[in-house]
């Protein structure tokens, strides 16, 4: 293709105009209104767009691992933080329970190449005991750090005296921060989002117990009735691969919410204007069939269908012979979003990674929604357009705290033993980054964070540690004298270990 | 830290180099990357890759201008990777640049000689040089950075529509400036 000579040519331009591009402000100009435009990567097909309006890219980045920085007193800083394991707690302070916990990691899980060890095994063990004279029923809450899409593999299995027990799941919000796209320490940035990259972090975030008490509350209800527009019997010229349908009308900002979903293109201008577009799907690709757009509030009206060659929206570019029918019916907005949901996991291959229910999942959205989309009160820059996918692409992905709650009864002055059994991913740097942490493994436990629980003794073990060697910890142990179990402080807050594995 | 204070630590084989680099040129290069690869976790790895190739070339390499000889790499490795991840239909990646620089491509009734890479280059180093300040600044943030319509519209207080129509127009300045000097891609 004669444009990727321009392009890579492009890359070889003076530095001193790079350098003048790096650094200085374009200037500024007056602005009337706004447009965006997107299209889901993992959605799109190769498209040619000359002088396009379409811009791929107006969802910002996917978001950031971590910066590597701040607020760490122990231990590295690793690009990616997989969280702290965290302490049983139970849903109410009771001074007649207290509890000894024991904590071991095995390390005899093969890498990919069978000749590493990569994650760990753990098995967290809590033996609570009763001092009152009366039997108790207690409510355990087990908490543990991952994502939507990551459940199955991450969620512990707890048993209680040998027995595995079926409990209750709850999920916290998003974990991490908003931040800008260029500058991760912006105070006001909300296009992009970083993890938390420390257990300091975590400890912000859970310490004054609103996280927990939130993951708990019932989620909001998305019970608003939703005008839905939906797009079918898709018709354009076979010549034109990029063919676009787009759909244009205005409305009152303050009075109707348009939500897309399906759709590539979009713009927005400050007097009501509207305009989606999407690529007109064709048996040639693999373009999302489901085109829908939720009007909240007011109806539109007077909407306008036109065709065009490609994504550029404009006068001029226009094409005949590109149609679609469109209905109009009236939902509940969680009944439309869950044929979203199944379109989505569905068009992402992801149909069967989620763990969760169907319901589950659209309470996260809810929630989501509620919390930075466009029913919030200070909606993120990341999600001011409203685009559904972005939505349910990071309520699936985003980090975040779940809690697994079980009921159990310990009669009086006995004690009952439980057990967390988890695959617990380490933190880790990036091969290739040139860190000199490539292939360390990071291993951290808090002891205290978020439990009400009073633990009168802690201890710690290594296992299957043939294949590993110890970088850095707090804990104590010391694998050349054969030291693989060590008692601990319950007052130390935080204990991290780092270990490497041994190549055979 | 400046850009010789990192370069120094480079030098001195100091790993607190890559560091400084990352909270420096972090972002900046991740950008670059995903707007080429639109894909997070490449990203990524590409802009640790280019840590890697940064260390193991600085020294002997002594760059100007840190910031866009590490772009420069990023830039280079994502294209690599888009290339290879394209051909396994893998994601979108770079399409919507490429798209747009078809304006670019001269009409054929004005070749003359198959251009190198090389002279292209040049070729373009000197249409920037006439251009204004800004529309240069514009020019590369599109194309070299991959900045999106929208961010640049957004700095420059504009809207998309007229964004992407000065573009266009700057596009179409290109493609005269090839014609005008006889050149075949």
């Amino acid at each position: 293709m004669k444009e990727k000579k321009i392009f890579n040519a492009i890359t070889d331009v003076r530095d001193e105009y790079i350098e003048e591009a790096r650094t200085t402000r374009l200037q500024r100009q007056a602005a009337t209104w706004k447009k965006w435009t997107a299209i889901v990567a993992y959605l799109a097909m190769v498209i040619g767009i000359g002088g396009t309006l379409l811009l791929k890219n107006a969802i910002p980045f996917g978001g950031n691992t971590g910066t590597g920085g701040a607020g760490h007193d122990e231990g590295n800083v690793f690009m990616s933080y997989a969280g702290p394991i965290f302490p049983l707690t139970l849903d109410e302070k009771d001074h007649s329970m207290s509890a000894t916990r024991d904590i071991s990691y095995d390390f005899s899980l093969p890498n990919e190449d069978s000749l590493r060890t990569w994650g760990a095994n753990v098995k967290d063990n809590y033996t609570l005991y009763n001092h009152s004279s009366e039997e108790k029923t207690i409510k355990a809450i087990y908490p543990f750090t991952g994502s939507f899409d990551k459940l199955k593999k991450l969620t512990p299995i707890i048993t209680a005296n040998g027995q595995e027990l079926s409990p209750k799941l709850y999920a916290g919000g998003y974990s991490g921060k908003s931040t800008d796209v260029h500058d991760l320490d912006h105070p006001d940035g909300s296009s992009s989002t970083v993890r938390l990259d420390s257990w300091e972090g975590y400890k912000t975030l859970l310490e004054d117990g609103t996280y927990q008490s939130r993951a708990f509350a019932p989620y909001p209800l998305l019970s608003q009735q939703v005008t839905v527009y939906t797009f079918t019997d898709f018709e354009a010229p076979a010549e034109y691969h990029a063919a676009t349908q787009a759909i244009s009308f205005t409305i009152d900002p303050d009075k109707t919410t348009i939500l897309p979903y399906g759709f590539e293109g979009g713009e927005f201008g400050d007097d009501g204007f509207r305009r989606y577009s999407y690529f007109v799907p064709n048996e040639n690709s693999n373009r999302n069939q489901l085109k829908l757009l939720l009007v909240i509030g007011d109806d539109i009206v007077d909407y306008a269908l036109q065709g065009y060659k490609n994504g550029a929206c404009e006068k001029g570019n226009e094409l005949d012979g590109v149609s679609t029918t469109v209905i109009r019916k009236e939902e509940i907005l969680s009944q439309v979003m869950m044929e979203i949901i199944d379109n989505f996991f569905e068009q992402s291959g992801d149909g069967d990674s989620i763990a969760v229910s169907k319901e589950m999942f659209l309470g996260a959205v809810a929630e989501f929604i509620y919390e930075y989309g466009l029913l919030s009160e200070s909606v993120k820059d990341r999600y001011q357009y409203s685009i559904l996918e972005d939505i349910l692409l990071e309520t699936k992905s985003l980090q975040r705290v779940f809690y697994l709650e079980l009921e159990m009864t310990v009669p009086p002055h006995e004690n009952l033993l439980i057990s967390a059994h988890m695959h617990k991913e380490p933190s880790f740097d990036f091969a290739c980054s040139g860190s000199d942490k490539v292939g360390i493994q990071g291993y951290d436990m808090v002891t205290r964070l978020g439990s009400t629980l009073q633990f009168d003794g802690l201890t710690a073990e290594l296992t299957s540690t043939d294949n590993i060697e110890i970088l850095d910890q707090n804990y104590g142990f010391d694998l050349s004298q054969g030291i693989t179990k060590v008692e601990l402080d319950p007052m130390v807050e935080h204990y991290y270990l780092e270990i490497r594995s041994i190549e055979e | 830290m400046d850009d010789l204070q990192i370069i120094e630590l480079y030098n001195a084989r100091t790993e607190t180099a890559i560091e400084k680099t990352s909270i420096k040129y972090g972002p900046m290069l991740h950008g670059i990357a995903f707007n080429i690869l639109s894909n997070h976790w490449d990203s990524e790895e590409i802009v640790n890759d280019t840590y890697s190739k940064a260390w193991n070339t600085i020294p002997p390499k002594q760059p100007e201008f840190l910031g866009a000889y590490l772009g420069r790499i990023t830039r280079n490795l994502s294209i690599n990777r888009w290339h290879k991840q394209r051909a396994q239909k893998r994601y979108k990646g770079a399409d919507l640049l490429l798209s747009e620089l078809q304006d670019c491509i001269p009409h054929s009734d004005t070749i003359e000689t198959e251009m190198q890479t090389k002279e292209l280059v040049e070729v373009i180093n000197s249409w920037l040089k006439k251009l204004s300040q800004d529309d240069r600044i514009l020019f590369l943030r599109r194309y070299w950075f991959g900045d999106t319509v929208k961010q640049l519209a957004k700095k420059a207080t504009t809207s998309p529509n007229k964004m992407a129509g000065r573009l266009y127009r700057l596009r179409q300045s290109l493609k005269k400036a090839l014609e005008m000097e006889g050149i075949s891609l």
